[in-house]
Parts: structure tokens; sequence; C-alpha cells
């Protein structure tokens, strides 16, 4: 099933190195929406439906903890997954990344085989 | 367990999963190109339970290799891409640090990394003082990661 993902990091190259190993992990990706922070995010979403998010936390101008919680609230055709893709793995931001909404949380670094069984669930959907 | 120790247990697992090969910590300083080679550090202050800055540092000649290692032709090879790449190896030791200290009940935030190129007629930032630094064998090059306290927060 060929997906439209939106990819949320301030890092360029994380972004494209994200979305390489979604391809190595066998993710057909249809389309690729990509954002520096949460405002750009969002405005992708405004334009179009995705079937999967991916997002940072540290970002500038909205962090991935308030872009997450906005995407909640949003008026979506759909509820869409939120992965949170970042280098802060402890505990406590992995709570509140599920409090905001996220449903799973990924810690960089990441080969593409985590990344493919840690989103099976939403791909295979 | 001190920052030091956090560190250099850490750091050779995250810089060595993100180049695909293992990475080592080293006594010797390793050899720099001449010091006319600009070299990039990358910087994080952080503040809290624990105050100072962490940096990352290595020669232009590892950043572009790392580069070309990590990314494989998917960005453009441009300066603000491999200083952005760098960016992110700093990125992700604050990550597993602040993970750790969590795990020691302290609490600590950060900034968003800044990248620096050292002086290209010579000279070093001198900026940074503190213990002497990891220095890391890769395969795309050595790399330092240092910590240096600051005693009070800023």
């Amino acid at each position: 099933m060929a997906l439209k993902v939106l990819v949320a990091d301030d890092s360029d190259v994380m972004r494209k190195i994200i979305l390489r190993n979604l391809r190595m992990a066998g993710v057909d990706v249809e389309k690729c929406y990509e954002a520096r922070h949460g405002f750009e995010a969002l405005y992708h979403l405004s334009k179009d439906d995705v079937d999967l998010i991916l997002s940072d936390i540290n970002m500038p101008e909205m962090d991935g903890l308030e872009f997450i919680r906005k995407v909640r609230e949003m008026d979506l055709s759909k509820r869409v997954p939120i992965v949170v893709i970042s280098s802060e793995g402890s505990e406590h931001m992995m709570r509140e990344a599920v409090k905001a909404g996220a449903d799973e949380f990924i810690s960089k670094p990441f080969t593409p085989e985590k990344l493919r069984e840690r989103l099976a669930r939403f791909i295979e959907a | 367990m001190d920052v030091d120790t956090l560190l250099a247990q850490t750091a050779p697992d995250i810089v060595g999963a993100l180049v695909g090969a293992p990475a080592k910590a080293v006594t010797e300083v390793p050899i720099y190109e001449p010091k006319n080679e600009k070299a990039l550090v990358a910087m994080s202050g952080l503040q809290g339970d624990l105050n100072g800055v962490l940096s990352v540092r290595c020669s232009h000649e590892t950043a572009e290799k790392l580069f070309d290692h990590v990314v494989q032709g998917n960005a453009a090879k441009t300066e603000d891409a491999i200083r952005d790449l760098v960016a992110e190896v700093l990125n992700l030791l604050v990550g597993q640090l602040k993970a750790n200290l969590a795990y020691q009940g302290k609490s600590v935030q950060h900034s968003l990394p800044s990248v620096f190129s050292e002086d290209e007629e010579g000279g070093t930032i001198e900026v940074l003082g503190g213990s002497s630094p990891i220095i890391l064998e890769t395969e795309v090059g050595p790399l330092e990661i240092q910590f240096t306290p600051i005693e009070e927060s800023f």
C-alpha cells in the first residue's frame, strides 16, 4: 500500500535519512511532505491527507509535542498514526509524547529494521 | 555516575550506530589535518541539574565522509547540510545523556545545537576547557566529544 507520509524534523539531513530508512524498511512512500517545525507540518496537513506522521520533538517555532496535540485537535478525515522519532529517549519524554497523542516512539539512531518493526502495525493496517 | 563516564560508556555505541560500524574510544590524540584545515564544532548548552556545554568536534574531512556515509546521496552535500549532520550527532549524544541523567533523577534542558567552523587562519575555538575530550575513532575519522561544566546556570 503506497503511503503519504509527513516527516517533521528541523534537520534537513535527518528528514532525508528518515525517508531513506522508510524506503529501506520496505515502506512504499507515494508522497513525502517535509516540515522543519510544527507550524509547517500543520500547514501540510491543512492541504492534504496523510497516512502516517513521523515527528521529532525538539524543533523550533513549534515543538513536536505541541504539534501532536494540535493534530489531535484537528478535524481530520481519519485518525492518522503519529510516530515520534527523537534523540530524547527518556521514559518521561515517551510518556509526554503518548500523553500528547503519539502512537509510537522510536529513539534515534535507528535502523531500517527497527523502523519496520515499530511501524508494522500502521503500515499493514 | 558522572557525565564523562556516562559519555564514555554511551558515545561509542551512538556514534557507531550512526556510522554503521563500531566506534572506539582512544586515548591518543588523533592526527588531524594541518591547522589551516577548518574543523567543525557543534555545541549545545545544558541547564538544570547539570550545567555546561556539550560539544562535538571533527575535521571537515571527517564531517564530509560522515555525510557521504550516512546520507548516501539522498541530500545535496552543501556546507549547511554537512554542519546539520554534525549538529545531529551532538543531538543524539545530548538525547542519550539526558535519558541517562533522568534515570539518576536529574532533569536537564538543552539548547538547540550551534555549529562553528574553526578559525581559517589556524586558531582553534578557545572557548571550552573542562576535562580531556573523549576521542572516538570511527570508519570515517576521529570525533572529539567533550563536556565542559559551567559553575552557574545561564
